[in-house]
């Protein structure tokens, strides 16, 4: 651990400061104080010029030819912007990073999980960390909307809000020694409001991991050839584990180089195995089935050592996630498809799309959840992330810039989707409920919406199966598959061409269920760590939990986690309502609460830091944020209308049932009537227990941001600065000041071999 | 991807105690991998 030394001593030359904590060492901040020049101005404006066209066609062009390309052109343009001017402005006026200070990186480095990383390399760590089925899943769902909000909501409510929350999180928790969002919530709004966040983030994470497996078990269901490639991966990975824990241990590119060109052959030998009886026998599972498959596994990966089953996994996924989202934007680019879906859908408005229910305010919000603003980002931006930080000013280029490329990957999402046939997008996402599952009953029921385009026969419904490989594609929900489809079309177009599109759907999904699966492993052993430590802080007996070697504590927890999840997740399946449109919201309010929760605990920090005039930064999206959850859980819990209100579905059933009736509804027998009765008290609970849990935490903070006005209250929990003793670089693009600075590091390296010159991740070993 | 990982470590060794003995890359990913076991970071949506 570095010693605090004498105060730094700064030398400024024209309009760059060059600040030094040591004599003998070259500078470790280089601040560029200089004016914007003409030529940056011409850039901007031109970016700003190309991106302002890109929307107005977005918005206002009708007719039925918009092209995709537009949308990406549209949103990097926006992107370029906000991270230039908002983002700088963040910088400028709340963050205000000091590189003469240490990052909790270069103050504990052990070489393990602390280290000053390369920022280039640390991008892709946060970026493959913050990623996830989310960001692919919400916006093709919110697609029965229309392009346009969804559109609208993912690129601007990234640089608003999203953006906003990973970024400050980041940059508090940087500050705290890399705490995490309990721990913080705890330190600056005391008892009651730490405990509310703490208790908030594990029933969060439950319903997350419900949902998530939920998904999963859509898009696989009676697919021999999506259970056989996902199947595989297990297996693969046991053997990428094996290969790095006992022949060439620390391989990990080339293990995972392995690892992907077996998953790739598993994917193609998947077409041939389900095509012979025996295969598709064994695979062919039902969704009650493949959920307890889906639950003994991730109780198994909780348990099993982390190097046999959980890291390489975590590799395999990272490397599929980077490369195929690369693919898809090339193929975006290379086939620049056109949107069939309208640009506002008339579900918008009148709020009773088969999809979800619920009108665009505040739905579209809710659906749309990771790609535009996702609480969860901020159980990574704080905690993980600090430890691998080089320098303060790197936080805007991987806190606001990591959630930028979020966002983009959303676009795509929602382009893949809106590119597909209206009918067929419908036929695949209303529940079996409503399409009555068969490839006649689903045609007649879509042309019935009133869509626009040419109506849809049974034939082509069955074709658009029999293409990707499928016995049928109709209620396929949960955004996965219809996703698989829209990505299968535009890369056959790009690469490939028609006979290999089953090929790429089937990619498609083993690449969407392989992350999934990643997070419900980890979050599954995540939840079991929280689990275990508020227990252990309850004392007593209990206390034994916070000791993470007790092999029978690490089981029950687990057991309980899992339990939590399952139960939830087998009562989506078997939810004779269509457990997507009713456990989504559920997901989505969950998730955007977290953010209240996070942008709370950052609101606070920023007034407790005497910044009230900036405090309108995270504070609008805070009550954004609270209006939109606000509204939805009210809604879910007070509506009277029963597709929307869990409770007022629940007591129509339960009339029913007090009525005799052995068929009312969706439920078909006596049993299902039951079944609803019970999802909905347990679904309308869960949304009771979110809304309390976060105004818990919204009102506490308010109490300790008001006394912090007045005057009053604990101070501020940041620690005491070291004083750094490295030099990186703080944007992507090095500047001439900061490279010069870089060289007398260089040299000064040769002269004292105890100081590093170069960061680490990208040094040439 | 972690390839570097404990090239780092070792550099960091040398830099941080320097003369002090220096554990293997096995017995390195050892280490790593109960550290994970212990505290497992987490992921996202």
């Amino acid at each position: 651990m570095a010693t605090p030394a004498a105060a730094p001593t700064e030398e400024t030359v024209g309009d760059i400061t060059y600040i030094r904590t040591d004599s003998d060492l070259p500078p470790v901040a280089v601040i560029d104080r200089s004016p914007i020049g003409a030529r940056h101005r011409t850039i901007f404006g031109l970016i700003a010029v190309l991106g302002a066209v890109a929307w107005a066609i977005i918005a206002f062009f009708r007719g039925e030819t918009v092209n995709a390309v537009w949308f990406v052109v549209a949103a990097i343009c926006t992107y370029v912007i906000g991270f230039r001017f908002y983002a700088r402005l963040i910088e400028m006026k709340i963050v205000q990073p000091r590189d003469d200070h240490a990052t909790p990186a270069e103050i504990f480095e052990n070489g393990t999980d602390y280290m000053p990383t390369d920022r280039r390399v640390l991008f892709g760590h946060h970026f493959a960390a913050i990623a996830g089925a989310g960001p692919l899943v919400g916006p093709v769902l919110a697609t029965q909307m229309g392009y346009l909000p969804g559109t609208i909501w993912i690129i601007i409510g990234a640089v608003v809000a999203g953006c906003v929350q990973d970024y400050l999180v980041l940059s508090i928790s940087t500050r705290r020694r890399g705490r995490s969002l309990g721990q913080m919530a705890r330190d600056e709004l005391g008892a009651v409001g730490g405990v509310a966040a703490i208790v908030g983030v594990l029933v969060i994470m439950v319903i997350l991991l419900a949902v998530l497996a939920l998904v999963v078990v859509n898009a696989l269901a009676e697919s021999p050839w999506g259970v056989f490639s996902i199947a595989m991966t297990i297996p693969i990975a046991v053997f990428m584990g094996l290969y790095l824990r006992f022949l060439r241990p620390g391989r990990v590119s080339e293990v995972s180089l392995i690892g992907v060109i077996l998953l790739l052959a598993a994917v193609i030998s998947g077409g041939w195995v389900a095509q012979t009886d025996w295969g598709a026998d064994w695979f062919s599972l039902s969704k009650v089935t493949l959920s307890w498959c889906i639950i003994v596994y991730g109780l198994a990966a909780s348990i099993l050592p982390v190097w046999l089953l959980l890291a390489p996994r975590d590799y395999l996924s990272t490397f599929m996630k980077v490369g195929t989202i690369a693919l898809l934007a090339l193929g975006i680019l290379l086939a620049r498809p056109v949107m069939e879906a309208p640009a506002v859908s008339q579900f918008a408005t009148r709020g009773d799309g088969p999809v979800f229910a619920g009108s665009l305010f505040p739905f579209l919000f809710i659906t749309i959840a990771c790609g535009a603003l996702s609480g969860f980002h901020s159980l990574i931006s704080s905690g993980t992330t600090p430890k691998l930080l080089e320098k303060e000013s790197q936080m805007r280029l991987i806190g606001y810039g990591g959630m930028l490329t979020e966002s983009f990957v959303a676009i795509m999402a929602l382009i893949t989707a809106s590119i597909l046939n209206q009918h067929l997008y419908f036929v695949m996402n209303a529940p079996a409920a409503a399409t009555g599952g068969a490839a006649a009953s689903a045609a007649e029921y879509a042309n019935g919406l009133g869509l626009s385009g040419a109506p849809i026969t049974p034939e082509q419904i069955t074709a658009a199966a029999d293409a990707v490989g499928e016995h049928s594609i109709v209620s396929r929900t949960g955004g996965a598959p219809t996703l698989a489809i829209g990505m299968a079309e535009v890369l056959h177009q790009a690469f490939g061409g028609p006979s290999v599109k089953a090929f790429w759907y089937h990619f498609a999904i083993m690449f969407e269920a392989l992350f999934i699966l990643t997070t419900v492993d980890a979050g599954t052993r995540v939840a079991r760590f929280m689990l275990s430590d508020g227990l252990g802080n309850l004392g007593g007996p209990l206390k034994k939990l916070r000791d993470p070697s007790w092999r029978v504590g690490a089981w029950v927890c687990s057991l309980i986690v899992v339990a939590a999840w399952g139960s939830i997740l087998l009562m989506g399946v078997t939810d004779p309502l269509g457990g997507i449109n009713t456990l989504f919201p559920l997901f989505g309010i969950a998730n955007q609460l977290l953010a209240a929760i996070a942008l709370t605990v950052v609101t606070v920090v920023v007034v407790k830091k005497g910044l009230l005039r900036w405090a309108w930064i995270p504070a609008v999206p805070l009550l954004w944020d609270l209006t939109v959850t606000m509204t939805a859980s009210w809604q879910k819990i007070f509506s009277a209308d029963p597709k929307l209100g869990y409770w007022k579905q629940h007591s129509q059933y339960v009339a029913a049932k007090e009525a005799g009736k052995t068929a009312f509804g969706a439920a078909k027998t006596p049993q299902q009537i039951d079944e609803v009765i019970r999802n909905t008290f347990i679904q309308g609970t869960l949304s009771i227990v979110f809304a309390v849990l976060v105004l818990i935490v919204f009102v506490t903070g308010l109490i300790v941001a008001l006394r912090a006005i007045r005057g009053e209250g604990p101070p501020l929990a940041e620690e005491q600065p070291v004083p750094s003793r490295l030099f990186a670089p703080s944007g992507l693009i090095v500047s001439a000041a900061e490279k010069e600075v870089q060289e007398q590091w260089d040299a000064s390296s040769v002269a004292h071999a105890t100081s590093r010159a170069r960061s680490v991740g990208t040094a040439h070993h | 991807m972690g390839d570097n990982h404990y090239h780092r470590y070792v550099d960091h060794r040398n830099r941080a105690h320097p003369g002090e003995p220096v554990c293997s890359e096995a017995e390195y990913w050892r280490m790593r991998h109960a550290a994970a076991d212990a505290d497992p970071g987490a992921r996202c949506c």
